[in-house]
């Protein structure tokens, strides 16, 4: 019995829709205290997996287990407070505001209006608390993808033990100064014992903030390993089809890709 | 403290109070509509009516307890069924334009009963089969979508909606064929219940009515809050821990119950579904923990309000109260659109 | 029609039978016809809205469309009794009123000539006027008597009808079997071109496209003269051009209605059909 230890652990995962085949013989594994970076190509297959590790699609084959355990056999609400998922595609609610969405993490373990001291401690943690009062129909898209995380880490935060978080392009609307601040969050909560997935396009943030990475390619896993080992440019060039440089400036590294054709 | 935690306070207190206040109101909307009507009964006969003190005439006994009394609530209650009902399926469907009728419950209500008229059976079993009939109608239109929609067990609810209105088209075609080959007498019959009217409100149909605005209330309490996780979209609120089918079901179920027994009794009263679940939003903001009540005192002051027109404005003739429910409650939900910062100030 | 002579007579008979004249809600305009015509007049203290236009009824209290009644706006008139034809409604309404204590009657509809005997001799018989009724009912016979003259000795084919009825928004529906006016049509002598129907349609062209009636029956308050109403018939404009049809216009409640008034309409119509 080991429920203290967050793990999320897909074996052999495929799935076809509509005679597509989406994935092929996945596997990956989450361990607490990691962050680990599932990067791709546009189609590769990326929020499939995620479904498909958060439990909401089932896999034609493999099998996919939360704290090992099979997680399609948990119901909703325990599911949720194991493993918080925070997608790309959720909806504004309008008439609620920011402070009332972030309460919403919480809706698998308190009841209403009894979170609304932890959901507050968060926004302020994350420097939202100006916002708290706003309707969300009100925030731009970057204050919203923040406020959606805040709600996420709120889901998982607990007394009695760490979860799963998969963040679906936590930091696509934001600035750079925001993509380090989330991603920074990201990181301290894997270390504080939390496993913690992201799927990413930055690949300088990626390399950055990454423990491992995994590279998926048309359903596949190209490769999966340390970052430092699979951030490297030849990789990248071949997965994403195009030129990725490594530039070297004031001792610091960074991965640059170029229009094709030119260099 | 942080303003904005005081704002945030501010505004759950303003819920609280403006909530508290639809609460008072209703009762006393209730009362003030019981007082008027075309019989005159003044303050002192009200009294000794409630007293049983004096001398009061029979017939004012009669209007007072058997017609005028039964028939505010019996609008109350149609009204809140109405507006419940409506409130939950535009959480459910996260649509602000949807509207009860979506789910088929309405028309299939309407098939029930214009069939009857058809047949001319509508006075059979003292009038009971009718609304049997209507209330049937409602359900197999619902239970239809259910078995013909594929996104009722998965996918969108733009599915859902879709089939809904593709249902509503064909049970539309049925209601036109009845109402062209229908006798005269049928057709005008038919007319008339599909405008609506709380004119034949009896003490046993508020007691149904009752019953089943309470299991409307009880489906659809739990599920306030995962209405509000709802409108994150589906597959965020299942990430949260909503069991999303079940959700649907229970509010489906519920919708239907609560149209398909007020439509089976008050005949298609359209307009308040739509716009009581509205007019609680702007009012209240968007958690259904406080939309959902405050939409069933809107809806039920808002018919009570429409049916007192309905038999007082032209007495002694009855007006259509389909008519008076977009005429009271149209410029009000205009005006509440238009105030600038009605609730997210 | 009745003579103020009369009416007065009517109601001395009245005053000086019963102490106290039951107060009268009547509904459905033959049922207001015959009411008014048995001399119940001073009893009545409201009417439906089609009782609206009977002679006298006009300034009475208006209790609605008959088929839309509200309990509690009939029972402020404080009636006694309650007269309405066969489609008044809701039920339960009429329920509330009996509940109350008002006495509820209900005059059967038919679209029969005999049916007015029928639906006079119930009226004057709930309200004490079997003598008027009497009467009402030989002034009745000898109008059917007179229009079966009128269509007795018709000779040949029955000329070809075709009545409409104009709803609001000014789309025309034509009457088929199993309607009031297919009924007088045939009572009037006519042939009814849209028999093969029940109920009222919509005028659609192809109607005249099989027959071309000789006569169109309207009601006399479509406005516009003759050749403006035929012209705004589908499938009419052509047809009338040669002149061959003609309108007749009725006042509808006595032509539909099937009250007292009904047989003398019937036979100003059976006379239009046999001009030449």
């Amino acid at each position: 019995m080991n429920s203290d230890l967050p793990s999320l652990v897909a074996e052999n995962v495929t799935l076809t829709l509509d005679t597509i085949q989406i994935l092929d013989d996945v596997s990956l594994s989450m361990k607490p205290g990691r962050l680990v970076a599932v990067i791709g190509p546009n189609g590769a297959g990326k929020s499939s997996l995620l479904s498909i590790l958060s439990g909401l699609w089932t896999a034609d084959t493999g099998r996919v287990l939360l704290n090992n355990r099979e997680v399609g056999n948990y119901p909703p609400a325990e599911r949720a407070r194991y493993c918080a998922v925070m997608r790309q595609d959720n909806t504004r609610p309008a008439g609620m505001t920011v402070l009332e969405a972030v309460e919403l993490g919480r809706f698998a373990r308190e009841a209403e209006g009894e979170a609304s001291d932890l959901a507050w401690a968060i926004l302020e943690q994350m420097g939202l608390a100006d916002l708290a009062a706003r309707d969300c129909t009100r925030l731009s898209g970057g204050e919203w993808q923040r406020v959606a995380f805040a709600r996420t880490v709120a889901q998982v935060s607990s007394a009695d033990g760490a979860g799963v978080l998969l963040l679906d392009e936590p930091v696509s609307s934001l600035d750079p100064s925001h993509q380090h601040e989330l991603l920074g969050e990201a990181r301290r909560l894997a270390r504080a014992g939390h496993a913690v997935l992201a799927i990413l396009h930055d690949l300088n943030l990626t390399a950055h903030y990454a423990d491992e990475v995994a590279l998926l390619s048309a359903g596949r896993v190209h490769a999966c390993g340390p970052a430092a080992e699979m951030m490297r440019p030849e990789i990248l060039s071949e997965i994403y089809g195009c030129q990725v440089t490594e530039v070297c400036e004031g001792g610091q590294r960074a991965l640059v890709s170029f229009p094709p054709g030119k260099r | 403290m942080n303003p904005a935690r005081e704002d945030e306070a501010r505004r759950r207190g303003r819920r609280q109070r403006r909530l508290c206040l639809l609460a008072i109101l209703f009762p006393v909307v209730l009362a003030l509509a019981s007082a008027f009507g075309a019989v005159p009964i003044g303050p002192a006969e009200l009294w000794q009516l409630f007293s049983g003190a004096g001398d009061t005439s029979d017939v004012v006994r009669a209007v007072f307890w058997d017609i005028r009394l039964p028939r505010v609530l019996f609008a109350a209650l149609v009204g809140a069924s109405m507006a419940l009902a409506g409130a939950g399926v535009q959480g459910l469907f996260r649509n602000p334009l949807a509207d009860p009728a979506l789910i088929g419950v309405s028309a299939g209500a309407a098939l029930g009963a214009v069939t009857f008229f058809y047949f001319g059976w509508q006075n059979a079993l003292g009038g009971w089969l009718l609304p049997v009939a209507a209330f049937t109608g409602g359900w197999l239109a619902v239970i239809v979508l259910g078995l013909f929609n594929v996104g009722f067990a998965s996918g969108g609810t733009a599915k859902l909606i879709l089939a809904g209105v593709a249902l509503n088209a064909m049970m539309g075609s049925v209601l036109g064929f009845f109402l062209f080959s229908a006798s005269d007498d049928a057709l005008r019959s038919m007319t008339f219940w599909t405008l609506g009217s709380c004119a034949s409100a009896q003490w046993s149909q508020v007691l149904v009515l009752l019953v089943f605005l309470a299991v409307g209330i009880f489906l659809l309490w739990p599920n306030a809050r995962p209405l509000d996780a709802l409108q994150l979209g589906q597959d965020q609120a299942a990430h949260l821990g909503v069991s999303v089918l079940r959700v649907r079901l229970e509010v489906i179920v519920a919708a239907a119950l609560l149209v398909g027994a007020a439509t089976a009794f008050a005949g298609t009263i359209g307009f308040i579904g739509l716009v009581a679940p509205h007019l609680a939003r702007l009012l209240l903001g968007g958690l259904h923990r406080a939309v959902l009540p405050g939409a069933l005192f809107i809806g039920g002051m808002l018919l009570v309000l429409a049916d007192l027109g309905a038999r007082t404005l032209a007495a002694p003739a009855e007006l259509a109260v389909g008519i008076l429910t977009a005429a009271i409650g149209a410029p009000f939900f205009l005006w509440l659109l238009r105030r600038p910062s009605s609730w997210s100030a | 029609m009745l003579r103020p002579a009369t009416i007065l007579a009517f109601l001395l008979c009245a005053l000086s039978t019963r102490a106290e004249a039951p107060r009268l809600v009547t509904a459905g305009s033959a049922v207001t016809e015959i009411a008014v015509a048995l001399g119940l007049t001073p009893q009545i203290v409201a009417v439906d809205t089609s009782g609206q236009a009977v002679e006298g009824m006009g300034d009475k209290p208006d209790v609605g469309y008959v088929r839309m009644l509200g309990a509690e706006g009939i029972l402020a008139q404080k009636p006694d009794l309650l007269l309405v034809s066969g489609e008044a409604g809701p039920p339960s309404v009429l329920g509330q009123i009996r509940a109350a204590g008002a006495d509820v009657v209900i005059i059967p509809n038919g679209y029969s000539l005999d049916d007015i005997d029928d639906k006079i001799r119930t009226i004057a018989a709930v309200t004490g006027r079997v003598e008027e009724g009497e009467k009402l009912i030989m002034k009745v016979e000898s109008d059917v008597h007179a229009l079966r003259a009128a269509t007795a000795n018709h000779d040949g084919e029955r000329p070809s009808v075709v009545f409409l009825l104009a709803r609001h928004g000014g789309n025309l529906m034509a009457a088929g079997r199993e309607t009031a006016a297919h009924a007088m049509i045939q009572a009037s002598g006519g042939r009814n071109i849209c028999a093969d129907f029940n109920g009222y349609k919509p005028l659609s062209a192809e109607i005249f496209a099989v027959t071309t009636p000789d006569f169109v029956i309207v009601s006399e308050s479509i406005g516009g003269d003759d050749a403006q109403f035929l012209a705004s018939v589908p499938g009419l404009g052509a047809s009338s051009a040669g002149g061959g049809l003609r309108v007749i216009r009725v006042d509808d409640a006595a032509f539909l209605g099937f009250g007292p008034r009904t047989p003398s309409a019937a036979t100003q119509v059976a006379a239009a059909l046999r001009q030449p």
